[in-house]
């Protein structure tokens, strides 16, 4: 293949683009093995895949958003556009394009292609999927393709790396120098194109960039908005340029595409030769027949769905105890090795807790991703979509919510990550803003405390649990309002009438362990160490403002651990009295000499210093209560008492809201650090027995069953969780949508909670 | 190898893609959407003159384009008009 030299000695940027289900990032992965990194384009959520290319030559690869044309609609194919066309701030422009498309279809690959070709960059074309092509009947000419695209073509089958080292040779080469343009536009159209081309001269420096953009603002709306502020003579130009084609009868939108198509057409009618009939079904179409059939398509795709959520939901729970358990134990060692004081705190209760609260959801991140992976590599999430499409559209959602949205019932965080599935921004978006309502696995234990507590145990139509039912109507309260909030939120913040939704269906293809596990691998990896930095500083200051300021010391306190000394003393020297045994006045030296003393006296000693543990045990969690009555959290508790109050809920419990932020189960351990019962979980029953017994000065209960209905309602609808708005702001990177999202549904919560605890007080419940 | 014939009149009239049953071969003649939608399915290969093949009109439709199946949406597919081919 012959291929000129004028371009730079050294490739330093070479970027793949391509059509979606092309293989590109097979081909990516491929040229970079595991030197990836991933990351995000400046200001936008489109992730920024990036690795070194292996090998002599000295290159970065940037792996593009998918996307079938140069017209951006959407922020992906802005970037992909934004970065070709060296606008995008921050990148420079790629030296090379690589172009992977797909050898069976072929025409429409090329027409990104040719796109490409024109904004004058050095394209290599890849035909991947060489085999399927051949098991179509499908014989490519690529030496004749190649000279009629005037780029090298590099026939390839990247799943089995067949081509691979001919694309690697020809990518150590010089860069070929492009074509000029070889397709046309009808004259009238041409000629407007060559007007506009010209007044963009003081922008853009070659011929070719300026033919791209004068052409791109022709026909995309999207494009021109832009040169409104940047050169509004040009942007009047273009509009009076489109009103003149529009009076001549001229369909300049089509103008390109047909133009392009023909030239197309005829290049790949010569160098593509059929020789045999496609089949009438292929093995897709017939899966297809069953998997997106109107009946058993739902049905399969439910018992997937039960899969997938069955493996969050509980296959993850032993890792995630692991790692759970493995921090605890890792603060309790830094606590005996280091001595007891602020540090030790901030290390213990701030980094590790930090550290735990980040890594614990790992285990359902990870194996979401699997099964993400799975379906978006065999071809089958792409029939999802399809198969809910009908029902969720209904509600202003698209078939690609159904995934995110389930898979919040274990987690948020996994879920909002999943939405990255979605291809509409505006579906995207909305998904996002409704996952969390969601019951996730985190409001169960506060679910059961309180139904546990106040939801009695009787039966309803004498085998249906009360407090089941309690349970699944606190689900099914989340999930109606995830459909009420997403259908109110498209009809006023999301408005578009669009009911567009058109999705290519890949052919179904059995997946590549490797490609997998690499992708599950880096979205991991990002996640701990974009939105665990977040959630790792959060831990952090909530850890500050539940532990300052300290408390001063409490006299009666002091004296209640000089009591527990004194009679702990009194009952060993009156030991050692006895037994002639002054060894035992040392008292704290009991331990050693314990062997040499006699078995009555062991025992006595044994249990008086059980006594005294537990007597110091009360008393910690006495000091622990009044330090965070007495620290940050606890004062805004009560300040924020008389708001909370309507709702029924005393400054223990807004305080416990306050602490929940961290993860929504640490109102539990924060009510039973205020009840002074300690280490509480939802299963404590002397937790539950302190919440029913306190009482306000008045004599009311502070908890009532309409009290723990109206605090249920609230976990509920509340977003009580701080790694949710962080893993929210780094997936819609601004504050914006996560800032709207806490306050909806906040407001939500509050109103809820409201209608419940007053219209329950109105009808004589208490 | 199959040849088709294009038909415009009588039964074969240009009709909304959604009337035409599972297995019919279709020429894909107009998209009334807005310009922007219509670029797009454009962009995806369902062009005016396209020969297009209904895989399955159910709930939604899944349309065959070259090599590709496209998902279309029933209201969205109800915009784009065709007309039916003969094959021999």
């Amino acid at each position: 293949m012959s291929l000129a030299t004028e371009a730079p000695a050294r490739l330093r940027r070479i970027a793949l683009a391509g059509n979606p289900n092309v293989g590109k990032t097979t081909v990516f992965n491929l040229l970079t093995g595991l030197r990836q990194k991933v990351g995000n384009y400046p200001g936008v959520t489109v992730e920024r895949k990036s690795g070194r290319l292996a090998g002599a030559v000295p290159a970065e690869v940037v792996d593009l958003p998918g996307t079938y044309s140069l017209n951006p609609r959407s922020q992906d194919e802005q970037i992909a556009h934004d970065m070709l066309a060296g606008r995008l701030e921050g990148e420079t422009p790629p030296d090379l394009v690589v172009c992977v498309t797909d050898a069976t279809n072929l025409e429409r690959n090329l027409f990104l292609v040719s796109q490409i070709m024109d904004l004058g960059l050095p394209t290599v074309v890849v035909l991947n999927m060489m085999d399927a092509a051949q098991a179509q009947g499908l014989q490519v000419n690529t030496m004749q393709l190649s000279r009629a695209l005037g780029v090298p073509v590099v026939p390839m089958v990247a799943t089995r790396k067949i081509g691979l080292e001919a694309l690697r040779r020809v990518l150590a080469g010089p860069p070929p120098v492009p074509p000029p343009r070889r397709w046309t536009l009808p004259p009238a159209v041409e000629e407007r194109v060559a007007a506009l081309s010209e007044a963009l001269t003081p922008h853009l420096d070659t011929p070719q960039a300026r033919f791209s953009e004068a052409l791109r603002t022709l026909v995309s709306d999207t494009e021109l908005e832009r040169w409104g502020t940047l050169d509004p003579a040009y942007h009047q130009a273009v509009r009076d340029a489109r009103a003149a084609l529009k009076a001549a009868g001229v369909p300049c939108e089509q103008a390109e595409i047909e133009g392009r198509y023909d030239w197309l057409g005829a290049i790949v009618g010569q160098a593509v030769a059929r020789l045999k009939d496609p089949a009438d079904r292929t093995l897709s179409d017939r899966l297809d027949a069953v998997l997106t059939h109107p009946v058993l398509g739902p049905g399969l795709f439910f018992m997937v769905l039960m899969l997938i959520f069955q493996a969050v939901f509980s296959w993850a729970t032993p890792a995630m105890d692991l790692i759970a358990g493995g921090m605890g134990l890792l603060g309790g060692a830094a606590r005996q090795v280091l001595p007891a004081g602020m540090l030790t705190d901030l290390l213990v209760d701030g980094a590790i807790a930090g550290v735990g609260n980040v890594l614990v959801f790992l285990p359902q991140i990870l194996l979401l991703f699997f099964f993400l992976g799975l379906m978006e590599d065999t071809g089958y999430m792409a029939r999802t979509s399809l198969i809910m499409d009908r029902v969720m559209s209904r509600i202003g959602l698209s078939g690609g919510s159904v995934v995110p949205l389930l898979s919040s019932f274990a987690c948020a965080i996994p879920g909002i990550m999943a939405t990255r599935t979605i291809q509409n921004q505006r579906d995207r978006l909305l998904t996002i803003m409704v996952a969390p309502l969601m019951s996730c696995s985190a409001r169960l234990p506060v679910y059961t405390l309180f139904i546990a507590a106040f939801i009695p145990a009787g039966h309803f139509l004498g085998f249906i649990s009360i407090q089941g039912l309690t349970l699944v109507i606190l689900y099914l309260m989340g999930m109606v309002m995830a459909f009420v909030a997403a259908w109110v939120l498209k009809k006023h913040l999301f408005k578009s009438a669009s009911s567009f939704f058109a999705i290519e269906l890949p052919p179904y293809r059995m997946p590549q362990a490797r490609q997998l596990f690499l992708r599950m691998g880096m979205r991991s990896r990002m996640f701990v160490t974009r939105a665990g930095k977040i959630i790792f500083s959060m831990s952090i200051v909530l850890w500050f403002l539940a532990s300052f300021p300290k408390s001063p010391p409490d006299p009666a306190l002091e004296a209640e651990q000089a009591r527990i000394e004194a009679r702990y003393r009194a009952v060993v020297d009156s030991l050692a009295a006895a037994a002639g045994m002054p060894a035992l006045r040392a008292g704290d030296a009991v331990a050693v000499a314990l062997q040499d003393v006699p078995d009555r006296v062991a025992v006595v000693l044994h249990r008086a210093g059980e006594a005294r543990a537990e007597a110091q045990r009360a008393l910690d969690n006495l000091e622990a209560g009044r330090q965070i009555r007495n620290s940050i959290v606890g004062r805004i508790g009560r300040f924020i008492e008389p708001v909370m109050q309507p709702l029924g809920f005393d400054w223990k419990v807004s305080a416990g809201l306050i602490s929940a932020f961290a993860a929504r189960e640490v109102i539990i351990s924060t009510l039973g650090t205020l009840y002074s019962v300690g280490d509480a979980d939802e299963t404590s029953t002397l937790l539950r027995d302190q919440l029913k017994a306190d009482r306000y000065p008045d004599g009311r209960p502070v908890f009532t069953p309409l009290v723990a209905v109206s605090l249920l309602v609230f976990f509920v609808f509340a977003l009580q969780c701080m790694s949710t708005l962080a893993v929210a702001r780094r997936e819609t990177n601004s504050w914006r949508w996560p800032a709207v999202m806490w306050l909806y549904m906040t407001g939500l919560a509050y109103l809820c909670s409201l209608l419940v605890y007053q219209g329950g007080l109105a009808l004589g419940f208490v | 190898m199959t040849m088709m014939q294009y038909s415009d009149s009588g039964p074969d009239a240009s009709r909304p893609m959604t009337v035409y049953g599972n297995g019919t071969r279709v020429r894909l003649d107009a998209i009334t959407l807005e310009p922007v939608e219509a670029q797009r399915l454009r962009e995806m290969g369902l062009r005016e003159g396209a020969s297009l093949s209904i895989i399955q009109n159910a709930q939604n439709l899944i349309v065959g384009v070259v090599a590709c199946r496209i998902g279309l949406r029933r209201d969205l597919a109800g915009k784009l008009y065709a007309t039916r081919m003969t094959g021999r």
